[in-house]
């Protein structure tokens, strides 16, 4: 748009507003009325949120941001509203009415060009509030929101937190318990009490507590959940002496923390006409190439490390020589946030993967006769566009699993004492460097002794074997376990969930499931955020040079050093309480050279539960890696996840970590130890 | 159909073109459409659990590119490795890139000789040709045999091939 075709499309813009603004208080009374009658065709709402979309994608597009932002905030409180998730109530009203005040103020404002002088940071504030208070329950991480101290909270590991939440998703309460034992006999009681609370909850973690008492006691603090009333688990627990505190919710999130997003990420939200003109399209092959380049810029660091080196070695060069140390280091910084930024640009919401979710559910429970409630959350968390689409098709079978075989149809339902259409949950965050996923139903669900037993008829699981919960669930994962005919009869999960898991495992992360019969299933996908830069090590193996992704390495140990701590025994080596079978890479792969020289470094490796040891020869460092794929001739290659190049123009192959381990442990091949140092 | 037929142009008849090169002492064509570039032998990578015959990948304008060593591939190294013939291979080794339906290829060749023309009809599949070709053209007064590409270009994993 031209200079002179902006400034008349704005006046005409504030003659538009204005109009729309004329017509919005118009309906406000009649919105009142609507509620109040209980008229369910909310046709002032519709009329009312029609004319804030308008006037949100008219305002952006002729760069009236705060305007837009208001619009848009009001679009999603109005958007609750129309879902009958939000009453229409006093406060609501008010709310309004001081929106559309906001508006003509801003208008006013916009029109002699200082659109910015208006804060409505509070007006927002508030709306974020309204919006998110009758929600709030599923907001990504619940731990966050418990009144904890923060040293307590501080030192949740996210495991401990995301069973916190996951506990508190199912309408667990939190609880501190404090207990004082006689300090020759604390390990003892402390585990009685953590096994007499098994029975009804789980303890999440234990901390000594510095509190007074006697010499010889020793006081401790548990943070524990259980779905049990005060009354009942203070009766439970009155014989171990403990003192129990129920760890109230904080008031809502914090609006702060709620509109953080308000800024550009909100950009996925606006017109399509907005974003092409804020946007160009790059090819991903584009940004790939860019990503290369940034790779070799990373080389020369190298060189200029040798560089140095050899200035050093001349006498009275040493100051230029720390010169350059300096200059290099500023430069490597300046790369690596170019490179970031670059990854970034790798990103995208993942709004239209759950759309394409959503498409799904709906159309198979028309299918199917079932009725679905769905709700997304996080639809705009980014992830890698690569990942995106690798993912599509394992969450679509996911989605299918839950409407097809895990929601019951509506009659069986309400027999059941279930409200009738069954609901099926999509949320994704961000924790960390890691993105989570979870796909939760509360529809028919499993029972561990039933996979068990199917696991067990399929010669998958020997009778004898002992297995924690978590394993059993494993079982489901494992290829062969489900065929057509026990779809019916195991409530039908497992169908090509063994798929499911290999694409998860493939781009680098771990799937877990948490089912209860009657109540449903629960599977969370944890990914890495993005496949562009790989932080790996590289490791030599025999006369080769190989790079393994770090997120498939738990640890790594120098057997020469002596350093494993539980030892190492025949038929593997102690790892956290378990003999884990160890496996020399230069036989897996045959490389003949490797044969004579017994490998000295031991790589914990693992995919999703299961886990392994592999024997290499040295390990040379860590480097942040680009894959580029192997291509399609070489894709019976085993065991390779694709190459990168780390300075000498040669290729570096990079592990396939999770296909190694799955490859080990199928084939259970002889363990290696006897070839150990 | 005598050989100076094949060499007459015609007008009415198609013409093709082949890229010759040699291995051990037999020749070989490749449609000129599969050749995309002749270059020297790069460095490689060996490639864990894959057949002898794939030397290796290397890097090729930042992709990856595998090498097949073609003599290996089409069994000639084993049956023909004699004093004479080692001798015969005057040229430095070359990696000829062709373009494969599932990429480029590298080939590993003992020397690249020339582009020739030839009838497009001579390019048919022939009945019964030994493995890895599509049967024999003649061009520039020499039979080659035509390299069938595609199944030059399926790798398996270990102990497939040679």
């Amino acid at each position: 748009m031209r200079p002179q075709e902006l400034s008349a499309a704005r006046q005409e813009f504030y003659s538009e507003a204005l109009e729309m603004l004329e017509q919005m208080e118009r309906l406000l009374p009649a919105m009142r009325a609507e509620s109040q009658r209980g008229d369910a065709s909310n046709e002032a709402v519709n009329g009312f949120f029609r004319l804030v979309h308008s006037l949100k994608g008219l305002s952006g597009m002729l760069g009236f941001s705060t305007i837009s932002f208001l619009a848009h905030d009001l679009e999603s409180l109005l958007a609750e509203l129309r879902m009958g998730r939000l009453r229409f109530g006093e406060e609501l009203a008010v709310l309004l009415e001081e929106c559309l005040a906001a508006f003509s103020e801003l208008l006013e404002a916009a029109a002699s060009g200082g659109e910015h002088a208006v804060n409505v940071n509070r007006l927002l504030g508030r709306i974020e509030e309204l919006v998110s208070s009758h929600r709030w329950l599923e907001t990504l991480d619940l731990a966050e929101h418990l009144e904890l101290p923060d040293a307590l909270l501080g030192i949740l590991t996210d495991y401990e937190k995301s069973r916190l939440s996951q506990h508190m998703r199912q309408g667990a309460g939190v609880w501190r318990l404090q207990v004082d034992f006689d300090f020759a006999t604390f390990d003892v009681d402390l585990e009685e009490l953590a096994k007499l609370i098994k029975g009804f909850g789980e303890v999440i973690t234990t901390l000594p507590s510095g509190g007074g008492g006697a010499e010889d006691r020793i006081q401790f603090e548990l943070l524990a959940v259980s779905p049990l009333e005060a009354a009942e688990l203070g009766e439970r627990l009155s014989e171990s002496g403990a003192r129990l505190l129920a760890v109230p919710y904080r008031r809502a999130p914090e609006p702060a923390a709620m509109s953080e997003p308000l800024a550009p990420a909100r950009e996925a939200d606006e017109p399509p006409v907005l974003r092409e003109l804020q946007s160009v399209r790059v090819p991903l092959e584009k940004i790939d190439m860019a990503l290369g380049a940034i790779g070799d810029l990373l080389l020369f660091k190298t060189q200029i490390a040798h560089l140095v080196d050899e200035l050093r070695s001349h006498s009275g060069l040493g100051s230029l020589a720390d010169g350059l140390v300096k200059g290099s280091r500023r430069m490597e910084k300046s790369i690596l946030g170019l490179q970031d930024r670059i990854v970034q640009m790798r990103m995208l919401p993942v709004r239209s993967l759950f759309s394409r979710l959503a498409h799904l559910a709906q159309k198979l429970s028309r299918e199917l006769g079932r009725q679905v409630e769905l709700r997304t959350r996080g639809e705009d968390t980014e992830l890698d566009k690569v990942v995106i689409d690798e993912m599509t098709d394992p969450l679509l079978h996911l989605v299918r699993n839950a409407i097809d075989h895990g929601i019951e149809p509506p009659q069986e339902r309400e027999r059941l004492g279930k409200p009738a259409a069954g609901r099926l949950q999509i949320r994704a965050s961000h924790q960390g460097k890691r993105f989570v996923i979870e796909v939760e139903d509360d529809g028919r669900g499993l029972s561990g002794a039933l996979i068990r037993r199917k696991a067990e008829e399929r010669g998958l699981v020997g009778p004898d074997a002992v297995l924690e919960e978590q394993d059993v669930f494993g079982l489901l994962f494992r290829p062969g376990f489900s065929t057509r005919d026990s779809v019916t009869e195991i409530s039908g999960r497992g169908v090509g969930l063994d798929i499911v898991r290999g694409q998860v495992v493939k781009l680098g992360g771990a799937i877990e499931i948490a089912t209860r019969p009657g109540q449903g299933t629960h599977f969370t996908i944890v990914l890495p955020v993005t496949l562009a830069i790989i932080p790996s090590l590289v490791v030599r193996v025999a006369d080769q040079t190989y790079a393994v992704p770090m997120s498939a390495i738990s640890r790594t140990y120098d057997l020469v050093a002596g350093d494993v701590p539980g030892g190492i025994f025949d038929e593997g080596f102690d790892f956290e309480g378990a003999i884990l079978p160890v496996y020399r890479l230069d036989q897996i792969f045959e490389l003949e050279q490797g044969l004579a020289e017994p490998p000295p470094y031991l790589l914990v490796a693992h995919s999703a539960e299961r886990r392994v040891g592999f024997l290499v020869h040295e390990i040379r460092g860590r480097e942040e890696i680009v894959i580029k794929p192997l291509g399609p001739h070489l894709a019976q290659a085993r065991g390779l996840a694709g190459a990168t190049e780390l300075g000498d123009g040669r290729p570096v192959l990079v592990l396939d970590v999770g296909a190694l381990v799955d490859e080990v442990t199928a084939a259970r091949a002889p363990a290696a130890t006897e070839a150990l140092p | 159909m005598s050989e100076t037929a094949l060499l007459q142009p015609d007008a009415a008849q198609p013409e093709a073109g082949v890229l010759l090169f040699g291995l051990s002492t037999e020749l070989y064509a490749l449609r000129i459409e599969e050749a995309v570039e002749a270059m020297s032998l790069p460095a490689f990578t060996v490639v864990p659990r894959m057949p002898g015959y794939l030397l290796g990948v290397c890097f090729r304008r930042g992709r990856l590119l595998p090498i097949v060593d073609l003599g290996r591939r089409l069994g000639l190294r084993q049956s023909f490795r004699s004093s004479l013939l080692q001798a015969a291979r005057t040229t430095r080794p070359a990696v000829l890139v062709a373009r494969t339906r599932l990429g480029e290829l590298g080939l590993l060749v003992d020397r690249i000789l020339r582009v020739a023309k030839v009838p497009a009809a001579a390019l048919e599949p022939a009945a019964a040709a030994p493995p890895f070709t599509l049967g024999a053209v003649t061009a520039a007064n020499v039979q080659a045999h035509l390299l069938d590409l595609e199944a030059v270009g399926r790798l398996e994993p270990d102990g497939g091939g040679p």
